[in-house]
């Protein structure tokens, strides 16, 4: 059964959207496809950390004790019922299949319950959308960097209805990495925070860690710069580690970003994805689109790591497009961007 | 009347019904394994289809509770909770093995056991009077030889649990494998003298009956 079907497009007032992808639950409501008039996030991070990753199990088993209360908290919040719904949009991949499941089967009952359209919302296309709850302003052709602990990805926003996958990582994402790195150096879970806080003390240049794929393209690979930071171990502090692997990361995220900025002509760059909330590579990134005079756009920490309102602006834009769920929408593990232009 | 609803997602296979009072409008079964979340959602619209209603007609809900999958189990509630807490409906959580045991409409000794994965059944046993189930002991985990020395000669055993039971088929009745699924019409006949009773359940008061703790494997990407 198809997931997706057409209608005419359409600009819903009000969208509520649920997100249970991986370990954080989260409700939002939108207001005209611009004003956020609640974010609830309710995180599982502490659930995990004594397991070093998420558990998928405990995951799915925490989303769906707090789904409900969060929609209560979130509808009461933004002080409107959900008779007042206009669409009602949801993540339905990529993600912890289990987890993607709860926030699917509630949203389908609550689009079936209340008759409104169910918006099917890619969950990369929520990063890849998350600046324009900030910046309206933001309009096509944008190159996005995509960074996050389940992704890293280079993606040239054409147009509304088109979006260019221009490369991705090969091995590990970002934020994997980042938490390998600390797990190495027995940091504790989530590993990026506290890279990050570590490195600040650390000298960037202590270590000569490799690039990997400079220069080949917009994909991205690093597991070697785990191995090549394992090597080093013995003869760094961690501060020094952390840092000079932070460093490398950076340079290679920036680099490419800005290569292709170069190659398709794009004025704008946005960053988005848990791996964003990363102030040195906010700084390194915005500092170099200001210097080339590129318009540089990056989320608030809040819409940064997985959240309710980039998924009710990645729903709305779809909504725009005319696109919606069929009753028989599915969950999905993984997922590639725009599975519904084909519709 | 007020129409409500009764539900089953805990096995491969779902069941949903519609009812007015003690009448059952309509009943819709089936499915394939793992894929209740792309067939439940057209099969209850199709529902309210046949019984001429909107699902926002629908004043309470009767659902399964587990066990079963995991899953399976957080599904069915997860329906049953959303639905409540959109009209603060009252819910009615049913036990799996109960529901499955109302299969058997009548019997002194009747087992109604599931395949609990991990070679470990679980099962429950009932005396069940006009199709309706009062427990005689506690729902017990177990190996399937345990499972087997427990069922009392002249019992009637049901669930997917007896591919297991086979082999006593002498001492004990397996009822037909077509009465091993648990059907909504059997959730909703068990809820209907808790309804009478008042016995509701809030959307917060609805817990999953998982039987076993989650696995700790962590997930890589
Ligand atoms: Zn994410």
């Amino acid at each position: 059964m198809s997931n997706y079907q057409r209608r005419e497009p359409f600009q819903p007032a009000l969208v509520l959207a649920l997100e249970t992808s991986c370990d954080e639950t989260s409700v939002a409501l939108l207001r005209n496809g611009r004003e956020v008039l609640c974010n609830r996030i309710a995180s599982q991070e502490e659930l995990h950390a004594r397991y070093g990753g998420v558990v998928p199990e405990i995951a799915c088993r925490r989303h769906f004790e707090v789904i409900h209360p969060l929609l209560e908290e979130a509808l009461q919040a933004a002080e409107v019922k959900l008779e007042d719904l206009d669409a009602v949009a949801v993540t339905h991949g990529p993600g912890l299949i289990g987890a993607v499941l709860v926030g699917v089967t509630v949203a389908k009952t609550l689009a079936l319950r209340l008759e409104k359209p169910l918006l099917p919302v890619n969950h990369l296309e929520g990063h890849l959308f998350s600046p324009l709850l900030e910046h309206p302003e933001l309009e096509p052709p944008w190159i996005s960097l995509l960074v996050s602990g389940g992704h890293t990805c280079l993606v040239l926003v054409e147009s509304w209805d088109s979006l260019r996958l221009l490369g991705k990582t090969r091995d590990d994402a970002a934020g994997e990495a980042f938490d390998k790195v600390a797990k190495m150096l027995s940091l504790g879970y989530p590993g990026g925070p506290r890279v990050q806080k570590l490195a600040a003390q650390g000298n960037p240049e202590a270590i000569a860690l490799p690039r990997p794929m400079r220069g080949q393209g917009y994909a991205f690979s690093f597991s070697g710069l785990k191995t090549a930071v394992h090597r080093a171990r013995d003869q760094h502090t961690p501060a020094d580690l952390c840092a000079s692997f932070q460093q490398a990361v950076i340079d290679v995220l920036v680099e490419k970003t800005l290569a292709a900025a170069e190659e398709f002509g794009v004025q704008r760059i946005s960053l988005a994805g848990g791996v964003a909330a990363n102030q040195p590579l906010r700084t390194a990134l915005g500092r170099d689109c200001r210097q080339r005079g590129l318009s540089f756009f990056v989320p608030s920490f809040e819409y940064c790591t997985d959240n309710g309102a980039m998924i009710a602006m990645a729903g709305y834009q779809m909504a725009r497009l005319g696109v919606i769920a069929t009753t028989g929408l599915d969950a999905h593990a993984s997922l590639p961007l725009q599975a519904w232009r084909t519709t | 009347m007020n129409p409500w609803l009764s539900l089953d997602a805990t096995g491969e296979t779902y069941s949903l019904a519609l009812w007015r009072g003690n009448r059952l409008l309509a009943e819709c079964s089936g499915g394939q394994p793992r894929q209740h979340l792309v067939q439940i959602f057209p099969a209850l619209e199709l529902l309210c289809q046949q019984a001429g209603l909107k699902l926002a007609q629908v004043t309470a809900v009767a659902v399964t509770s587990g066990p079963g999958s995991f899953t399976g189990v957080r599904t069915g509630l997860l329906v049953a909770k959303t639905l409540g807490l959109c009209g603060n409906l009252p819910l009615y959580p049913v036990d799996t093995l109960e529901a499955l045991a109302a299969n058997a409409v009548e019997g002194d000794s009747v087992v109604a056991g599931l395949d609990a994965r991990k070679g470990e059944i679980i099962f429950g046993r009932f005396r069940v009077r006009g199709g309706l189930p009062i427990p005689l002991e506690p729902a017990r985990l177990t190996s399937p030889e345990e499972f087997l020395n427990s069922i009392p000669p002249g019992s009637l055993v049901l669930g997917s649990a007896c591919e297991a039971a086979f082999p006593r088929a002498d001492q004990v009745r397996v009822l037909p494998p077509d009465l091993w699924r648990v059907r909504a019409s059997s959730v909703g006949r068990v809820a209907w003298p808790l309804m009478q009773q008042g016995a509701q359940s809030g959307w917060g008061q609805l817990r999953p009956d998982y039987v076993r703790p989650a696995d700790v494997q962590v997930h890589r990407g």
